[in-house]
């Protein structure tokens, strides 16, 4: 299992990576999913495989408190272009990883709200992608 | 000289990524073939035209152009004592074809050095095709001596001038090899010796391309994708300036990882793995890459019943 305070965030661009200098959290919104379903008169105790979001990407959301003014730059300018990118999250001791291939930036990555809590001193970088892999190491105990 | 004022003033360090590796070279061919009477040999000359051949040999080398190639390496000798010639020439292929019109016998004699491409020859006796596509990464090619090596010629310029890697199963073919039965054309299969069928409707049709018993492309395939990693590493390495850390060595293998998803989605290979892991050495990662053989489907074996039951 991921830890942040163990892990690394950010994305490849032309074979170079850049890495979010601090990094609050990063949530995951994964399409597909499975159901079963049956017939309204309910004798059908097995029921039929049935699956949805097969046609929505998934999704990752990191929410950077604060990273280069070079990296912030370019984001804007990939958003802006629609270019494509390998969005990651790394585990430093491990080298577990996620990465989202080929995806696109979703949202503006523009610092959203402005006041005196923490929470508003950070930006979304949220990403869509069909494309995601990932490298699962066994946690020690 | 960049000026003083300008230097003081803005110093710029230049910077320029790494560009990939050039794989042209595997892709070229080099025959080697007997010379005109009274004609050099040793040199290898690259030939873009069936004129610039025919002005050193007879061979019928000019069909890889007629196939498909932009140019071939030509090499007359009047026998096969290649070492010296390959180890001192700057010209890349990873193919040598040998003319069929080279016998048994001299072919015994064939020293390459160190070259480790595909070599074909052709040659009118089974026993001999079969026993040559036996070995390393060679190709027997069974063709009639009156044909002079041009099925041979015409098989490989398909293949290396094709946009990707494919096998040319059944394409058809420019002569016929005299097999026209399903006992030679089985005899021909079960030795795994590359051959042209000739049907009476289909007429001439490539009816197996092999390497050493393998895909023909195959080892063209290992080839291409070992370069190709190489110089993804090195692209990686260069750009990225990596530290010693698990974390770079997953991007790492992410990176060679997405070369060999490359050719999973051409279909080319069915799967393969790249894992890389750190070691207790200074500078070096350890890399395990399985990549399974590229296989080619040429014959169907079909049982079907009739009737209703």
């Amino acid at each position: 299992m991921f830890q942040i305070w163990n892990c690394d965030g950010g994305f490849t661009y032309n074979g170079v990576n850049y890495k979010f200098k601090d990094l609050n959290s990063v949530a995951y919104t994964y399409s597909q999913k499975n159901h079963l379903i049956r017939g309204a008169n309910a004798t059908n105790k097995m029921g039929i495989l049935s699956q949805e979001g097969g046609k929505t990407p998934d999704v990752a959301e990191y929410e950077v408190q604060d990273c280069s003014k070079a990296i912030y730059t370019l984001l804007l300018q990939l958003f802006e272009e629609r270019q494509r990118i390998d969005a990651f999250f790394i585990d430093r001791r491990t080298g577990e990883y996620v990465i989202f291939k080929d995806a696109i930036i979703r949202d503006k990555p523009r610092q959203a709200n402005v006041g005196e809590d923490d929470t508003s001193h950070s930006f979304m970088f949220a990403v869509e992608s069909f494309n995601v892999t990932e490298k699962v190491i066994e946690d020690e105990q | 000289m960049k000026d003083v004022l300008l230097e003081y003033v803005m110093k710029v360090d230049a910077y320029a990524p790494t560009p990939s590796a050039s794989t042209a070279y595997i892709r070229k061919v080099l025959c080697v073939v007997k010379p005109l009477p009274e004609g050099a040999t040793g040199t290898i000359t690259e030939c873009t035209t069936k004129s610039e051949i025919q002005a050193l040999t007879t061979a019928n080398c000019h069909v890889l152009l007629e196939a498909g190639l932009p140019s071939v390496y030509v090499l007359p000798m009047n026998d096969l004592n290649l070492a010296d010639i390959l180890e001192a020439t700057n010209k890349k292929f990873f193919t040598i074809l040998v003319d069929g019109a080279f016998t048994n016998e001299e072919l015994n004699e064939l020293d390459d050095g160190d070259f480790a491409g595909v070599i074909g020859w052709s040659v009118e006796n089974r026993e001999q095709a079969k026993n040559w596509g036996y070995g390393n990464n060679n190709v027997g090619f069974y063709d009639l001596d009156v044909n002079g090596s041009q099925n041979m010629y015409y098989a490989f310029g398909k293949m290396l001038s094709a946009n990707n890697w494919k096998n040319q199963q059944y394409i058809e073919m420019p002569f016929g090899s005299g097999i026209s039965s399903i006992n030679q054309a089985e005899l021909m299969f079960e030795d795994s010796i590359s051959f042209v069928l000739t049907s009476e409707e289909y007429k001439n049709r490539l009816a197996l391309f092999a390497s050493n018993r393998r895909a023909i492309v195959a080892p063209y395939v290992y080839e291409e994708l070992t370069l190709k990693l190489q110089s993804k590493a090195l692209q990686y390495i260069s750009l990225n300036q990596p530290n010693y850390t698990e974390s770079e060595a997953s991007l790492l293998e992410d990176a060679l990882q997405g070369v060999v998803d490359g050719y999973v989605e051409q279909g080319i290979l069915t799967h393969g793995k790249v894992v890389v892991s750190l070691t207790d050495e200074q500078f070096v990662v350890q890399a395990s890459i399985n990549i399974p053989e590229p296989k080619a489907l040429w014959r169907i074996r079909a049982t079907m019943k009739q009737g209703e039951i």
